[in-house]
């Protein structure tokens, strides 16, 4: 298919592509059902690079654009949609902060490691009471001399555990809501700083996803990010890039399910034909193909107004909405095309209608996002 | 150190390619192309070579004008430079002419030690282009290696020859053809494809050989090109429980004679 | 004099290359010569010709100008040479020395209006290709393609042979297989990535226990997972086989492997995927879970024997 991609993109695109092929796909369903946390993988992908894409070479990562990014995602997801997510949440939510607001010795301490993949981030934001509603954050830090002193409880954050390096937000000033708001850097292993119990999630088993409880964290004062009380318009950038990678993942997984689901339809028999040749049948791959390829064009779209340095939280907001959406369409029709077999757990497409589910969750639900649209078109 | 030249071919990929079914004509059409596979062993084992004692890796490849798009693909594997003889005439080339045409680069470019080639094409695979390479380079070829060190200006090779295994030695300037077993190619990181497009390649006229056009013309006419059928009967025993289809199964095999 | 020539280091190999040698210069009307390294063998073999190649190095590659001089001066039309690992070797170089066309593994070989005309196997056996040779032919021709031809009388032509060559050969050393070569075994088993784990392989050897056969493998068995030796993967750059019964377990049926079976007589395959490629290319299977399947089957011939 025709991408207009650079020979460099279209190169760092085969890697991923062999990556998942070779490396990814021969286990991604037994992984799936033990539900283990895949550090074989994790480790391919730093010495690969896919820990690293967007970060510049300086700080030890790839210095790639954001389609190059994309494209990297999209490879990955259309095999395990888990490891995907744990690159979104190391890469987009955890070093992009620091590369936005960390100082220098921020960076240099925690954004390098991160970009080489020697160290796994995560970012915390979500909280019992608090999730697309920022200010609804109870987490305090509070400033005793030298330190910081963090309490509270952040929930359903990804790669916990796992990460060594943890940004998190908390209230600095309980009385001004969303600009009430800081960053901090945790170090897991800090006293005090705990994993707390694992989700039990419908898909996305890979992805350590849970708790984290803060009992008296002490950290340096110097562990804040960015300005104090700024901290909800930073994990607002911050989220535009993880929509945009969850975009990725949406587009991926679905030509994921596309593609077993046209290489089914072309091996099963029924009524002595392949069921391919059942327009019921092609039509439901037509109708895959077109919201994938739409939602591709968009994706790439935005991708490169990202890398041309334009704001574009709005179309962002408008791409997860839509590629998310269509994911969980395609993978219903999947799971259709395969019938009782695509009810099994023998064969993969049950595996991603599980997964695709998070997508028009995680990141601002579908509803979330038509907010910051409809705030962006009243304007 | 030595000069290591490593050869590779720019092929279709045959998983893309389609047979038509009614007269098994092949659609390439949509086919991609693709540095041979086993010539992927070759660059792999050039890199390792490199990584072990300190050598020049240099990628050659003879290709028509699509085959630009595998320079920093194979720069991203390892080698430090790559040379490209770019000619239309490569699209009908046999081994003759391929041998005849990278023989010339070499002496052109000058410096060779080891010269490295895949065991065969993925596309052909006829295994000749290396031996064939060493006769008219009038040096000696050590093919089917599945273990290979530099020693000094010696290459040392292990060559795996169906009943039996050999150690050959033989001095600067070599040709070594490897076999897929020598080895597992890595996966490029993306550090490894974006430094490529920083590494020299050097673009050389098939004119610029002056080869005599005899050499040019290839030895051998293809008649026909179609896709093979494969026909067999295609009994496949699916319903019923494992013992029916375990009893039908035997029953078939005893009455052909395969028991 | 011109003619039809044969040569392989293995003169097993020489006595299949007569069959179809003596028929290609039965349509060409042309006399035969074998070309052979060692006198003792030159007795019984039916060519006009044949030529003892006598050098003093034991290295089967370097007779290979010596050849190429003597067909200089003797002029062949068709060379045929054994497609051992030594004869693509030697061949490739003969025929670059001699400004020939060769043609690698030919599966089929005729006369054509009195050019040599060869079929074989491209894009990993997806595809057939068929070419005609002009002036000096060169092919060279898989072992047990043809069955060796009844034994003649030629007359013996000793030729001493230069065999300097700039190498040196050391440590010859057989490979020493698990069990008996799969080339040439009757019955082989072959086991894929539908094997759980190495353990498992007992199960194969199981069945070519009951069977009286060998055990071979796919290229990422014995690659990847390194559970049996290199020597037994099965496929194009692998071994291939030709046995009378080819039973995989858990093999997908990639062309690159199917292309190593072709020349099985009944191909049987056992997978849990009813897609498998493995079942069009067999012409028995089995669908379904192999650890099921095969203890049976196990037990099914044993008892039916």
């Amino acid at each position: 298919m025709p991408t207009f991609l650079t020979e460099e993109q279209e190169l760092m695109r085969q890697t991923a592509r062999e990556f998942a092929k070779n490396e990814v796909a021969p286990v991604a369903k037994q992984l799936d059902e033990t539900h283990e946390f895949p550090w074989a993988w994790v480790k391919r992908c730093a010495e690969l690079g896919f820990l690293g894409i967007p970060i510049p070479e300086e700080y030890g990562g790839v210095g790639a654009d954001a389609l190059s990014e994309a494209l990297i995602i999209e490879e990955i997801a259309k095999e395990s949609g888990s490891l995907a997510l744990i690159i979104d949440a190391h890469t987009s939510l955890g070093a992009m902060p620091l590369l936005f607001e960390g100082t220098e010795a921020q960076k240099q301490k925690y954004l390098v490691p991160a970009a080489k993949g020697e160290k796994l981030m995560s970012f915390g934001l979500t909280e019992p009471s608090a999730g697309s509603d920022a200010g609804g954050t109870k987490s305090t830090a509070v400033l005793d001399g030298d330190e910081w002193v963090l309490n509270g409880s952040k929930c359903w954050i990804t790669n916990i555990g796992a990460a060594e390096t943890y940004i998190v937000t908390a209230k600095t000033d309980p009385d001004k809501g969303n600009r009430g708001i800081s960053a901090f850097i945790l170090e897991k292993g800090t006293p005090g700083f705990e994993v707390g119990k694992l989700e039990n999630k419908m898909g996305l088993n890979n992805s350590a996803t849970g708790e984290l409880i803060f009992k008296n964290v002490r950290i340096p004062k110097e562990n804040l990010l960015g300005k104090l009380n700024r901290g909800f318009p930073l994990f607002l950038k911050g989220l535009d890039e993880g929509r945009l990678a969850i975009s990725a993942m949406a587009v991926g997984m679905a030509q994921g399910v596309l593609d077993r689901a046209v290489a089914y339809s072309k091996e099963r028999v029924q009524f002595g034909k392949p069921i391919c040749k059942f327009q019921a049948i092609a039509f439901y791959l037509a109708d895959m193909a077109t919201e994938i390829e739409l939602a591709r064009t968009l994706l790439y779209r935005v991708a490169r107004m990202h890398g041309a340095g334009q704001n574009f939280s709005k179309e962002v907001a408008i791409l997860k909405y839509y590629a998310s959406e269509m994911c969980v369409r395609v993978c219903n029709l999947g799971v259709q095309i395969f019938g009782g077999n695509g009810y099994s757990r023998d064969f993969e497409v049950e595996r991603f209608y599980r997964d695709a589910k998070l997508l028009t969750i995680g990141e601002g639900t579908s509803e979330v996002c038509k907010i910051v649209i409809s705030g962006n078109v009243l304007a | 150190m030595a000069n290591i030249v490593v050869c590779y071919k720019w092929v279709l990929d045959e998983q893309d390619i389609k047979v038509n079914p009614g007269n098994l004509a092949l659609d390439t059409s949509r086919a991609k192309s693709k540095i041979s596979d086993y010539d992927r062993n070759a660059i792999e084992e050039a890199v390792l070579l490199n990584e072990k004692d300190g050598h020049k890796v240099t990628g050659l490849t003879f290709g028509v004008a699509g085959a630009k798009q595998s320079l920093k693909d194979a720069l991203s594997r390892g080698p430090a430079e790559a040379v490209w003889v770019n000619d239309p005439v490569a699209a009908e080339a046999d081994a003759f002419v391929t041998a005849n045409v990278l023989a010339g680069a070499l002496k052109k470019v000058g410096n060779y030690d080891v010269i490295i080639c895949g065991e065969g094409a993925a596309d052909t695979y006829a295994q000749q282009v290396g031996p064939r390479l060493a006769a008219v380079l009038g040096i000696p070829a050590i093919t089917f290696v599945n273990q290979m060190s530099i020693e000094g200006d010696k290459v040392v090779a292990t060559r795996k020859l169906g009943d039996c295994t050999e150690t050959v030695t033989a001095s600067f300037p070599v040709v070594v053809t490897v076999l897929p077993e020598i080895n597992k190619p890595r996966i490029p990181s993306l550090k490894q494809v974006l430094g490529a497009s920083k590494k020299p390649v050097t673009e050389i006229k098939l004119a610029d050989l002056g080869l005599n056009p005899d050499d040019l013309k290839r030895k051998t006419t293809v008649k026909s090109l179609k896709g093979y059928a494969m026909t067999r009967k295609n009994v496949i025993y699916k319903d019923g429980s494992t013992a029916e289809k375990v009893a039908k199964l035997v029953a078939e095999l005893a009455k052909e004679g395969a028991l | 004099m011109a003619g039809i020539w044969v040569y392989s280091e293995d003169v097993a190999l020489v006595k299949q290359l007569l069959t179809i040698g003596r028929e290609v210069a039965g349509t060409l009307n042309k006399p035969v010569a074998a070309l052979t390294l060692s006198e003792a063998d030159a007795a019984d073999l039916a060519a006009e010709t044949v030529y003892v190649l006598k050098g003093q190095n034991p290295w089967p590659e370097s007779y290979v100008q010596a050849i190429a001089d003597l067909a200089a001066k003797e002029a062949p039309d068709v060379i045929f040479v054994g497609a051992t690992p030594r004869g693509k070797d030697l061949a490739a170089k003969l025929a670059s020395i001699l400004k020939a066309g060769l043609v690698t593994e030919a599966f089929k070989v005729s006369v054509e209006n009195g050019a040599i005309e060869t079929e074989r196997m491209m894009y990993g056996g997806l595809a057939v290709c068929t070419e005609i040779l002009q002036g000096l032919s060169l092919v060279t021709i898989p072992p047990r393609q043809y069955e060796p031809a009844a034994a003649g009388k030629g007359n013996v032509v000793t030729i001493d042979a230069a065999t300097d060559v700039p190498v040196s050969v050391s440590n010859v050393c057989p490979i020493i297989r698990e069990g008996a070569d799969l080339a040439s075994a009757e019955k082989v088993i072959c086991v894929g990535r539908g094997l759980g784990k190495e353990d498992d392989l007992k199960i194969a050897r199981d069945l070519a226990a009951a069977v009286g056969g060998e055990v071979g493998c796919t290229r990422s068995i014995a690659e990847d997972y390194h559970w049996l030796p290199a020597e037994t993967y099965i496929g194009l750059s692998g071994v291939k086989v030709k046995p009378v019964l080819y039973l995989s377990m858990g093999v997908s049926g990639q062309v690159q492997h199917v292309a190593g079976i072709r020349d099985s007589k009944i191909i049987v395959g056992i997978d849990m995927n009813e897609n498998a490629l493995i079942f069009e290319a067999a012409d028995y299977g089995i669908v379904g879970d192999l650890y099921d399947v095969v203890p049976a089957l196990t037990e099914a011939i044993k008892q039916a024997k």
